[in-house]
């Protein structure tokens, strides 16, 4: 990374890149163990924010002068918003039928 | 110096806030402890010279979004979840498969050495005065433009259905809604209950013989 660049002097992407893989692995934990829906959506918007940050550090360092890694993340930020309300809206529904947010009460459909 | 400062701050805040999300006791405190990731990924971006992502970061996911789940959280209580067994099982399978995801994703780019690029210096004047809006702005209406309209789109579609599936009502006797819950959740106490107070759509037919006498009484 050259000393030229604005921000990230002393930072290398690769200290960006391990904080979005901590997130990531954090939230596939909680998408994997949490038994409550929301905080299930919650972790799914946390996986997709690590994301946003690979797109970003990535793009600083890449190549700068270029923004098409910003436009990626605009593109994942406004498709994890459609996807939090569509989800929070199937949960409403569940609680509906069954009073009931957790996972392991939805089991209509298992064998 | 102060940039590394800010970084490891940053750093460390959003990852024990992320550890806060999943372990949180009560779902609310996740929330709260998510609306903490999001700003501190927020200040991620303005170190990486997206200031305009930031900002949209902090408005779209810090405000937004977090209110929708808030929102959803309010409306399905935060109580805590009935103990059930299996709770060391699914930690320990959940810290398992997180650990391989980690490693498998750390493999990925360990070796990776594609070569970093300067910012030319006209870019470094535009971020330097006008920052980088313009640009994102340019190319989503240029080069983006198709996944543009259809991201518009998307969102359109994701909100019709959202309004759709939060206002589908069903009425305690319709075959098709009322499927079985077997530990018995969903008992005919509280439908009758629900039907009472939550409001199911009114019965066609005791509509229509709310009505007729007030007709009656004019003729």
């Amino acid at each position: 990374m050259s000393a030229d660049v604005a921000a990230t002097v002393g930072i290398t992407v690769h200290q960006y890149l391990a904080v979005a893989l901590t997130l990531f692995s954090i939230g596939f934990a909680g998408v994997v163990s949490s038994r409550h829906l929301i905080r299930t959506l919650m972790c799914v918007e946390l996986m997709l924010n690590a994301v946003n940050l690979v797109f970003v550090s990535m793009n600083n360092y890449v190549n700068p002068s270029d923004v098409s890694g910003q436009v990626f993340a605009i593109f994942i930020l406004t498709i994890s918003a459609a996807e939090a309300a569509v989800g929070l809206a199937i949960v409403l529904a569940l609680f509906k039928h069954t009073a009931s947010v957790d996972v392991d009460d939805f089991k209509a459909l298992k064998w | 110096m102060f940039e590394t400062l800010l970084f490891w701050i940053f750093a460390t805040v959003s990852i024990s806030a992320a550890f806060g999300v999943i372990l949180a006791p009560s779902i609310l405190y996740s929330a709260l402890c998510l609306i903490i990731v999001f700003f501190s990924i927020s200040a991620f971006f303005i170190m990486n010279n997206a200031d305009f992502l930031g900002t949209a970061q902090l408005l779209v996911y810090g405000v937004g979004l977090t209110v929708v789940i808030l929102f959803g959280i309010m409306f399905t209580g935060d109580a805590p979840l009935a103990d059930r067994a299996g709770k060391t099982k699914r930690a320990i399978i959940a810290t398992l498969s997180s650990l391989s995801v980690a490693a498998v994703l750390y493999l990925a780019v360990q070796g990776f050495n594609i070569p970093g690029m300067e910012a030319s210096p006209e870019w470094i004047s535009t971020l330097q005065t006008v920052g980088s809006t313009g640009a994102i702005g340019e190319l989503i209406f240029s080069k983006y433009v198709l996944p543009f309209e259809l991201a518009s789109l998307l969102l359109l579609g994701a909100m019709v259905g959202a309004i759709l599936l939060s206002q589908k009502t069903f009425t305690p006797d319709d075959p098709g809604l009322t499927f079985s819950v077997k530990d018995g959740r969903l008992s005919p106490a509280l439908k009758a209950e629900w039907r009472d107070n939550v409001g199911f759509p009114a019965n066609p037919s005791t509509h229509s013989t709310n009505h007729p006498p007030e007709e009656e009484t004019h003729s």
